[in-house]
């Protein structure tokens, strides 16, 4: 069971790798006859995905947030579920290729170190700790989206201003479209996280009583939502359209993985899910 | 029989050669004196161009440079200098290519539309015959495969359009911005003209001592003038800056543009520098402190338009082959004699002809057709022509005959069924939508669905999706619908015996294949090609039919359409003694009846003559005489009648 459970885990990697192979032929070959083939293998992927998270779930007897590399592998399950509710509703499927490849380096991290047999800290279980783990999730996607499309602004505006027009001008909605959709992620992920980390916070100085200040975890949660402040901040108040919020926005996100992955497994001492 | 192509360069900036146009005038003036069998007059920016078919070319180019000569009034030898002549291959691209958008160099020029206007007059005064209807088709068709498979036409080709492309890539909808024109010059048309059409918000002027010709502008594109104090305040706001003047960059160079870019927070600038001296002259405005300027200078257009030529040029080099192979075609075809034959269709009359032009115009796209006439005229056929054309033509083509089968039958034919869903439902089947997936499926008689099935469609061409009878899934296809009917949809639509939202799905194109009566002289070209089929069915030699049977069928009214024309011709090939078909051979059917009449033809093969003289005595006949009543009728003055009698010779 457990290894099956591993297997599954390279399976769904495997069915996101098809899936950006696809959405990478797409967009170079601008063939709208592939564009029905490569839902259907992304929908292919993120149901065994879901199958993957179950077995998670059944096995550890808990929502697969408990640790780190599951979280990352309930975030990157969620993330893609927000991105097709996107694609959808936009009719927008250039994004895929700027997307997927977040998706598979989040499985494959996850995938590498994924433990399903560490047990896991009473702390982290009941309702509060998990609609913390759900919130920042769901801010985590909404930055996720901010970010691919903060660099495909990028990418399509270096192409402009060098004036040799190529794929991405080709290909690529507006600048005004990912300006918009960006900063639309960006609100609603700032509101997110700022219920998640105050609610972060008041369990944080239930649990650890005080010691908890300081940790580097918190803070670099504390800087990370900083960053999302200043996106907001200079975009309302000395006008920081376009590419200067496309760069805090990659700034942001960079900061984000790094905190998660980083910080948590090697620098925190207690907010490690442990 | 071999065609010509003659040709004169035009020099686009002699007014005389603007004033050229093809009209009546002009087309007689070129087929005057020479047996013309089908010609094609055209006019493109940079010449007029003939196409022809005739057995004897020296004496047309003789005529076409002198017509041409004559309309735009300049010296015979300063015309015959600029003439070019093709013939046979040569001249069948060159009509390609222009039906395809492409110039004589091959280039893309984009003047389908021109062309179209060109050949639609030309089939409107007869000059139109069965190749240049083929060659005109299979243009058309080659057009729309560049269009969709190699994504031609989409680049821009010209400093306009690259601007009007940036300004959409920059802000998407142009609907809520605004362009600041600054400068006065006759260049800033076209520019606008582009972005007029792609819907841009507010256009702006400045106001200047003595520019008159900047108020014409003005008015013409609905713009708003700004005086000169205005223009910081106007900075502020525009959008897109186009500007052809030095003075005017100084003007605006004067307010810090630095300040400008932040009072308007950093809004994206698209600013097009086209000055008229070159863009060294003076002091630029250095935009690469401000991040969210995207300028452009005339250089940086004109190298955006070469790029994009470049990718033509590959594209087009793949375009060359298939119009070498079409050109292939073309001249099989027409060593074959089958003259009124494409595909499986024939036909000669104009009908078929718009028809199969419908049809090279849309079978590449995925909308649904509504085929719609009498039962036996051949809706299946149009049905194959279109997936037959399509990029769909490797896969399958699946016909279901909706009228065939019992109504819960139906419904599982089309969607398939689970194991277990209905008494008999042994296995899982496919459904015949299912069996057509990446292919063409094609509904014949969809007036004779249940509302139930017409549900179950109408889910299928708004999702795309399919649910198998007893089946809790649905599942995605990718199939082109293809419907026919012989019923009024429309009257069954406000009858309520069939649903409106599906009628308007499938009814995206309408192709009505008119009855064989309303198309006579595709009776001929129709017998010849059944004649030779069952002669060869049959193992006989049969070649043809004498004058009287010719007559009869030509008389004969055709109730069951080319079904039952084909049934005639089998029997009558079966029967047949001799090489030639008999009035004996033919089916009682067709000699009985009285000849031909219906309302809307009721002239048969007369002149219009004699109808006219026929019409008119008629009318006199049943009206006694009274004249007064009878010029109301024909609606004609009283003198007119009086002559027309004396002329037809009709008297009481």
């Amino acid at each position: 069971m457990k290894e099956l459970t591993y297997l599954l885990s390279w399976l769904v990697l495997l069915l996101y790798a098809v899936s950006f192979w696809n959405y990478l032929r797409y967009f170079k070959e601008k063939s709208e006859a592939l564009a029905l083939q490569i839902r259907r293998w992304l929908l292919v992927a993120v149901s065994t995905h879901t199958i993957y998270l179950a077995m998670l779930t059944f096995l550890t007897g808990h929502l697969p947030v408990g640790n780190t590399f599951m979280v990352l592998a309930s975030s990157a399950w969620f993330f893609v579920v927000v991105y097709l509710v996107l694609e959808v509703r936009l009719h927008e499927m250039t994004m895929g290729v700027f997307f997927l490849p977040v998706i598979l380096l989040l499985q494959f991290i996850s995938n590498s170190f994924i433990d399903v047999d560490k047990p896991l800290n009473p702390i982290l279980s009941g309702m509060m700790f998990e609609v913390h783990v759900a919130l920042m999730i769901s801010a985590y996607a909404a930055f996720t989206i901010s970010f691919i499309t903060s660099v495909m602004y990028i990418l399509l505006s270096r192409e402009m201003q060098s004036k040799r027009l190529g794929i991405f001008f080709e290909r690529l909605p507006s600048l005004q479209f990912f300006d918009n959709l960006s900063n639309h992620a960006v609100n609603i992920g700032l509101v997110i996280v700022t219920i998640g980390i105050g609610m972060g916070f008041y369990m944080a100085a239930d649990v650890w009583e005080g010691k908890w200040a300081l940790d580097p975890k918190l803070l670099a949660v504390v800087v990370s939502w900083g960053i999302y402040l200043v996106h907001f901040l200079t975009r309302k108040s000395i006008g920081w359209q376009g590419k200067r919020a496309a760069i805090v926005s990659v700034v942001g996100f960079n900061w984000l993985l790094f905190s998660f992955i980083i910080v948590t497994t090697f620098f925190s001492k207690i907010h490690n899910f442990q | 029989m071999p065609i010509f192509s003659c040709g004169v360069r035009m020099d686009a900036k002699s007014r005389a050669d603007c004033d050229l146009k093809i009209d009546s005038h002009f087309i007689r003036s070129v087929s005057d004196g020479i047996s013309v069998e089908e010609m094609l007059l055209t006019r493109l920016d940079s010449c007029v161009e003939s196409f022809i078919r005739l057995s004897d070319r020296d004496g047309f180019e003789a005529t076409f440079v002198k017509a041409v000569q004559k309309a735009l009034g300049l010296s015979l030898a300063d015309v015959e200098a600029r003439a070019y002549r093709a013939e046979g291959a040569v001249a069948v691209k060159r009509f390609l290519n222009r039906a395809m958008g492409l110039n004589e160099a091959g280039e893309v020029e984009g003047h389908i539309h021109e062309f179209r206007t060109d050949f639609l007059q030309a089939r409107e005064t007869g000059l139109i015959g069965p190749y240049f209807n083929r060659l005109y088709q299979r243009g058309l068709w080659l057009a729309e495969k560049a269009r969709i498979e190699f994504n031609l036409q989409k680049k821009a080709v010209s400093p306009e359009l690259v601007v009007s492309d940036l300004a959409q890539k920059i802000f998407g909808d142009l609907k809520g911005h605004s362009v600041f024109v600054a400068g006065n010059s006759a260049e800033c048309e076209p520019f606008l003209q582009r972005l007029v059409a792609r819907n841009i918000g507010e256009v702006f002027f400045l106001n200047g001592a003595g520019r008159k010709s900047v108020r014409g502008m003005c008015d013409q594109f609905h713009g708003k003038m700004v005086s000169r104090d205005g223009l910081g305040q106007m900075l502020r706001s525009v959008d897109l800056v186009l500007l052809f003047d030095q003075e005017m960059l100084d003007l605006i160079v004067e307010h810090d543009l630095s300040r400008v870019m932040s009072t308007r927070n950093n809004a994206p600038l698209l600013w097009v520098t086209l000055l008229e001296g070159g863009e060294t002259a003076t002091k630029q405005p250095d935009f690469s402190k401000f991040y969210n300027v995207y300028a452009y200078n005339r250089n940086d257009l004109h190298g955006i338009v070469e790029a994009n030529l470049r990718e033509y040029q590959k594209v087009i080099r793949i375009i060359n082959r298939l119009v070498v192979k079409e050109i292939d075609d073309f001249f099989d075809w027409v060593n074959s004699s089958d003259e009124y034959r494409f595909g499986n269709i024939i036909g000669k009359s104009d009908a078929v002809q718009k028809i199969l032009e419908l049809i090279a115009r849309i079978s590449q796209t995925d909308i649904s057709v509504l085929i719609d006439g009498e039962s036996g005229t051949g809706k299946e056929l149009v049905a194959l022509a279109i997936h037959d054309h399509s990029g769909r033509s490797e896969k399958p083509f699946v016909t279901v005959n909706c009228g065939a089968l019992p109504e819960g039958l139906l419904e599982s034919e089309l969607f398939g069924h689970v194991k277990g869903s209905f008494t008999g439902a042994t296995s899982n089947k496919k459904g015949l939508i299912e069996e057509a997936d990446q292919g063409t499926i094609f509904l014949d008689e969809i007036g004779e669905t249940s509302q139930a099935t017409q549900v179950k469609l109408l889910r299928f061409l708004q999702e795309g999706e399919i649910k198998p009878v007893g089946s809790n899934e649905t599942r995605k296809l990718d199939v082109r619908v293809l419907a026919a009917t012989n019923r009024d949809l429309e009257k069954m639509v406000e009858e309520g015996t069939f649903r409106q939202d599906l009628f308007y799905r499938l009814n995206v194109i309408q192709i009505t294949v008119p009855p064989l009566r309303d198309r006579r002289e595709d009776i001929l070209p129709l017998t010849q090609f059944f004649v030779k089929k069952y002669s060869d069915v049959t193992h006989k030699t049969v070649y043809g039919l004498d004058e009287g049977a010719d007559k009869k069928l030509k008389r004969y009214h055709w109730p069951g359409n080319v079904r039952e024309l084909e049934n005639a011709i089998e029997r009558a090939v079966a029967l047949s003694s001799g090489q030639v078909l008999t009035v004996e051979d033919l089916p009682p059917a067709i000699l009985g009846a009285a000849p031909a009449s219906n309302n809307r033809h009721p002239g048969g093969d007369l002149s219009l003559k004699d109808l006219e003289r026929r019409h008119i005595a008629a009318t006199l006949e049943e009206h006694d005489w009274n004249y007064d009543l009878v010029t109301r009728i024909l609606g004609i003055g009283r003198t007119t009648l009086w002559r027309k009698m004396k002329e037809y010779n009709i008297s009481n």
